[in-house]
């Protein structure tokens, strides 16, 4: 395993993402990027080979924007990152991942709809659990997995709706309760998903979040599935 | 924990043994972290409760908040409703937001212009009417935005500190309404004082231009971006295209659709 020092693209480097960039008509030089990109603070390093290959593997065996590559990608870009909640909150690291390492794995999942909605994918990232493409993937792994078992990662990005309506919503801030609420919904029909989380949403006007341990937020998502079904 | 917090969320069979857990809630957006730390499990009686909370500076950047809950730990039987929240983890009471400040970006140490929050119909010298907020450039090299806390409910509404639920999502909607307001004022006006070398004198208007005029034109220059932005001002022809150009820049900015859907999903629960 070699691990590769982590880079962020500034502020600044942003304004190099251009509409055609994003549409792969156009690619970035080193010499253009060059003055954008900074080491991370506190030098942070990972196995971006590990990273490497498995992108090279989706680009091979995956046709353009099918959603079965976020599955096969998230257990990978977690494990190859293995960095800290606070290297992980930095937005210049997803920027760079996506602008400079990796655009063409953006490009090849995400279908070019409009300027805005790529911009997000390549640029996105922050709070917004849905937005970087590459962020997107690293934090619902993140959030979902328990050490080194990946099911529950796994289920989530087996069912799109699941990654939609559970990861757009406050309460998925909260582990306990996200990975109480992806066990629960497992295999469910996005009807009873999308009315099981604005319940438990609605709900929480009430019940205060971090007041719930994983038990109790299961306890209580079950029973808000069984009135949804 | 005062008594009187007691007296007010449990019944009076409840109050000597109060069914209620406290903990401290540690959220970190910048790192979309939230955890808590149990301070008290039930019963919880009123008193003072020493709290140490050791937060891994791994886990965190930017500002972490804290703050205090006291919810139910079983629900109550009995009667009916009598007023009182009676299922287990309804929260009843909360205290003092906190703020942590991890890490200090250096551009946030001083705020570009002063707030403070006022009852207009009692001052002379701001605006009569109900208006919401007034922008003061009285003092040219400091505005500064009062709001106008006449009506109880809005005031009330904007000190709220938390970040889902109803009036959170209103406080928000209504944040972006005066912030819009403020921008395009603030904007207008740095461009207009931009003089022929393309300097400002003011420091909240070098700010106002550094952050903006690059997006209006989509240059990467701010020297070429702000003279076309004082030029735009000063001429009629072009005014009504710069104030466009302002309006869709705001628009991105400060997003006002995204908080009027939460307002709408989580608010108003529609």
């Amino acid at each position: 395993m070699t691990e590769t020092e982590l880079h962020r693209l500034t502020e600044d480097g942003r304004r190099l993402v251009g509409e055609s960039f994003m549409e792969g008509e156009a690619t970035l030089t080193e010499e253009q990027l060059n003055e954008y990109v900074e080491p991370m603070p506190g030098n942070p390093t990972a196995d971006l080979d590990r990273i490497d290959s498995a992108v090279q593997q989706v680009l091979e065996q995956y046709p353009e924007y099918d959603t079965a590559i976020d599955g096969a990608l998230a257990e990978e870009i977690h494990r190859g990152l293995d960095i800290t909640r606070r290297t992980a909150g930095d937005p210049g690291l997803w920027h760079w991942l996506a602008v400079v390492r990796y655009p063409d794995l953006v490009r090849h999942r995400w279908e070019y709809r409009s300027e805005e909605a790529m911009r997000e994918k390549f640029l996105g990232a922050g709070s917004d659990l849905y937005s970087n493409a590459i962020h997107r993937l690293w934090w619902i792994a993140q959030l979902t997995s328990r050490q080194d078992d990946y099911s529950t990662t796994d289920a989530v990005f087996a069912n799109q709706t699941m990654v939609n309506k559970v990861f757009d919503r406050w309460f998925a801030r909260y582990q306990p309760a996200v990975r109480a609420m992806c066990d629960e919904l497992a295999g469910e029909s996005s009807r009873v998903i999308d009315e099981t989380t604005r319940r438990f949403n609605h709900a929480l006007t009430n019940v205060q979040l971090e007041g719930l341990s994983e038990a109790e937020a299961s306890e209580m998502i079950e029973q808000i599935v069984v009135e949804s079904r | 924990m005062p008594e009187e917090a007691v007296q007010a969320v449990f019944p009076e069979n409840e109050r000597s043994e109060p069914p209620a857990k406290l903990y401290v809630t540690i959220r970190c957006h910048e790192t979309i972290y939230r955890d808590r730390e149990v301070i008290s499990e039930t019963h919880t009686t009123p008193g003072e409760y020493d709290v140490s909370i050791e937060v891994s500076k791994h886990t965190v950047r930017g500002t972490i908040e804290l703050r205090p809950y006291l919810v139910r730990t079983e629900a109550r039987s009995g009667k009916g409703p009598n007023g009182y929240a009676d299922q287990k983890n309804f929260r009843v009471a909360s205290g003092t937001l906190y703020y942590v400040v991890v890490d200090r970006h250096e551009e946030e140490e001083r705020a570009a212009i002063d707030g403070e929050r006022v009852r207009f119909s009692q001052n002379a010298h701001l605006p009569d009417g109900n208006k919401l907020y007034y922008l003061d450039f009285r003092n040219e090299s400091r505005p500064k935005l009062w709001i106008n806390s006449d009506h109880p409910r809005i005031a009330e509404l904007l000190q709220t500190r938390g970040s889902v639920g109803a009036e959170a999502r209103m406080r928000d909607v209504i944040l972006d309404q005066v912030s819009y307001g403020v921008w395009v004022q603030l904007l207008v006006r740095a461009g207009s004082a931009v003089d022929v070398e393309g300097d400002v004198e003011h420091e909240w208007q070098e700010m106002v231009l550094q952050t903006f005029a690059r997006n209006l034109y989509e240059t990467s220059d701010v020297s070429e971006a702000t003279h076309r932005l004082r030029d735009d001002l000063s001429d009629p022809q072009t005014l009504p295209h710069v104030m466009q150009r302002i309006d869709s820049e705001l628009q991105e900015y400060i997003d006002p659709r995204e908080q009027l859907i939460h307002l709408m999903e989580e608010g108003l629960q529609i």
